[in-house]
């Protein structure tokens, strides 16, 4: 194991034992845990069609995938054809140095964004900050979590760590200098108080950046999915338009895409359909009165084209909806920040290795009850708690794990191919457990397990093991 | 630049094991492929749509009144008078929007909307039954800032242009060639769960969506 790898494994487990401790998280994710959950069922049992269209989701994005450079190239032909620009990235850093020269030419002082998932995976912000730009991000979850300094703990919900006290706080801190001296509580209040505030940075903003949801090669439209109408704010009033996507964002048509829309909002949210789902080609027509006079799309790579054709390409279905998140026991415990990166919940530990490299992220892939709701509820079928077993896997064939956790696991491995002598070996323990449980029927205390006993009982076992029992009744019978 | 194109193409081919540039051919099916699209599985739907689309849109907290061609006026003004609001709006652009002859008792503001706008109607392309989705196209006369800075927002749709599922539109809008910049699709007022996971109208868009479904429209 790495230097880094090893340090990075302790910022995890510090991180978590951060979150457990974190009153106000464990308060916010409390609130948040149960309404997710049962809106995305309620939604789902009202469709009888929706394991149907998941199929040809599922279906869709795989032979996109399988075709994804030329569907690349056509999407490109019709965004030239519509008079806007795409630029190739291959990393993060190429993508900013865009962005930034973009935003240079057309002498920008003032950006909004729209949510772009692409945008932080990039930091983006900083280094337009740096270009001297301001920058401001609209979708209110994300403001929410800007104002805080820090970093959205989930892909829909980017502010679901936060109480509304601690929004007050923030909204009063700095709205003050803005003359909204008034410390406004209700949450009806905080929500217009932004409106507020981020309507004038809507009509004075050089430059607007949105993500896209899909990039449809049959248009050569970037479409994006939100309920408070920031993003089209964002793609409609600015002078130039620049749309943030990854690669694996093409989809062939439109036809695909009501595919797609019917099950990202009833597993996102459990709505039927977004407030507002918006497609946006190239810009400014001739005679329209307003809009963008340039339209530029950025596609990513940074390593998902690495991930084709090999055993993790089904995780570049992913349409960012957060299912996953929402349905994990380890998510709704930590909350996002801890995963150390910009995904976070099943796909995030999936994805972070993958991009950021398996050195990077060790601790993610293990920190999974393989409970397996993440595969059942993913609107495309990825299979996260498969391909979470792969990552472990990995981990051991690439001895990224520790020495005494391989030197065990190969131990365990050469003793439970030898049935005659594991039986021998495993029936003193057994018997000793038997013994110490008697009374109580569980173990309060166990050596070597104190992880588990410091704060639940272990169930005592049987005297004899189940094979023993199993022999000794078919030989009476 | 171009090698940053080509590089992550060669990168997708050599994963894919796709070897050579794709040829023309393997193009032409791909874009055979998008032409031949049809729609695929779809929620089933009953006849009756108008009444479907109601109530979809009033699920999502959208009003509607169902008016004749020759009350648009008086309709757009009853509304406003409810919300207490004086009959000036701005106006968008559509079929029956551009025949309607305004009186001298409202004023309309043909133009792009601002960030001190109260009001704006505004004339939708189609409307899907299946969401209560309301089809927005922008065009010369129909700016896409109406239909998300004003506080109230019209939109007027003749019921005959109220299809069944999405797919509808897109066959629609295949087929009139329109060459809009921005196709809307809005379902509801505007709205976000961003504090504390609870529901508030109003986040940046509109926070009143009022429909005025025109009936018989073609008579």
């Amino acid at each position: 194991m790495s230097a880094s790898a090893a340090s990075q494994q302790v910022i995890f487990r510090e991180r978590t034992r951060q979150a457990l401790d974190d009153v106000s998280l464990q308060r916010a994710l409390a609130k948040a845990r149960g309404g997710f959950v049962d809106h995305r069922r309620d939604a789902v049992d009202a469709l009888p069609e929706f394991d149907a269209i998941r199929d040809a989701a599922r279906d869709i994005k795989d032979h996109v995938l399988s075709n994804l450079d030329g569907y690349l190239e056509l999407y490109e032909q019709k965004v030239i054809e519509n008079g806007g620009q795409v630029h190739w990235a291959r990393d993060a850093a190429e993508a900013c140095r865009i962005v930034a020269g973009i935003c240079k030419d057309a002498g920008a002082r003032t950006v909004t964004k729209g949510k772009s998932m692409v945008s932080e995976e990039m930091h983006l912000n900083p280094v337009l900050e740096a270009a001297g730009m301001t920058v401001i991000e609209t979708d209110l979850g994300e403001y929410i979590v800007q104002l805080a300094g820090e970093t959205p703990s989930h892909i829909i919900a980017p502010a679901v760590h936060k109480t509304r006290e601690q929004i007050t706080d923030l909204f009063h801190q700095h709205h003050s200098p803005l003359g909204y001296t008034d410390r406004v509580t209700h949450r009806e209040a905080l929500v217009n108080e932004a409106r507020s505030v981020l309507r004038e940075r809507f009509v004075t903003a050089d430059v607007g950046i949105t993500g896209a949801n899909f990039l449809v090669a049959e248009t050569g439209a970037n479409v994006i999915v939100t309920n408070e109408g920031n993003g089209d704010l964002t793609s409609c009033l600015p002078r130039v338009h620049i749309v943030t996507a990854g690669i694996e964002k093409v989809i062939p048509s439109l036809d695909d895409l009501s595919v797609l829309l019917r099950v990202l909002a009833r597993s996102a949210t459990g709505q039927e359909f977004s407030a507002y789902t918006s497609l946006y080609s190239g810009p400014r027509r001739d005679d329209d009165m307003e809009g963008p006079e340039a339209y530029h799309v950025v596609l990513l790579d940074n390593g998902r084209s690495r991930l084709l054709g090999g055993q993790y390409q089904p995780m570049l279905r992913c349409i960012r909806c957060g299912a996953c998140l929402n349905h994990c026991p380890v998510y709704g415990a930590i909350g996002g920040h801890a995963y150390g990166w910009v995904y976070s919940g099943p796909m995030g530990s999936v994805l972070t290795p993958l991009l950021n490299g398996f050195d990077q992220a060790l601790d993610l892939p293990n920190a999974c009850t393989l409970n397996g709701r993440c595969k059942e509820v993913c609107p495309v079928r990825i299979p996260l708690s498969d391909l979470l077993l792969k990552h472990r896997l990995e981990q051991h064939d690439r001895r990224l794990t520790s020495v005494s956790g391989r030197f065990l696991l190969s131990a365990w491995a050469w003793l439970v191919r030898r049935p005659r002598l594991y039986q021998g070996i495993m029936a003193l323990p057994l018997w000793f457990m038997h013994r110490l449980g008697r009374r109580r029927g569980v173990l309060s205390r166990l050596p070597l397990a104190g992880g588990w006993t410091d704060s639940r009982d272990f169930p005592a076992p049987a005297r004899r093991s189940f094979l023993r029992q199993w022999h000794t009744r078919k030989a009476r019978s | 630049m171009t090698q940053a194109r080509d590089e992550i193409l060669g990168t997708i081919r050599k994963s894919l094991a796709a070897g050579e540039p794709r040829t023309p051919r393997r193009l032409q099916e791909l874009k055979s492929r998008i032409q031949d699209s049809a729609p695929q599985v779809q929620p089933y739907l009953d006849d009756d749509l108008l009444t479907r689309f109601c109530q979809k849109h009033v699920v999502v907290h959208g009003t509607y009144e169902r008016i004749h061609k020759d009350g648009i006026e008086a309709a757009v003004v009853r509304h406003l008078a409810g919300l207490g609001l004086d009959a000036q709006w701005h106006l968008g652009s559509g079929p029956l929007l551009d025949a309607t002859r305004w009186s001298d008792q409202v004023f309309v503001y043909r133009k792009s909307a601002d960030k001190d706008t109260k009001v704006a109607l505004t004339e939708a392309f189609a409307a899907v039954a299946e969401t209560g989705t309301l089809v927005m196209c922008s065009g010369p006369a129909a700016p896409t800032s109406q239909n998300y800075l004003p506080d109230n927002h019209v939109i007027i749709v003749d019921s005959g242009r109220i299809v069944r599922h999405m797919e509808d539109v897109w066959a629609m809008l295949r087929t009139t060639g329109a060459a809009a910049r921005a196709v809307n699709l809005i379902t509801g007022p505007s709205k976000t769960g961003d504090i504390e996971q609870t529901i508030q109208y109003g986040a940046h868009g509109p926070r009143r969506l009022h429909v005025l479904i025109v009936e018989e429209a073609q008579t």
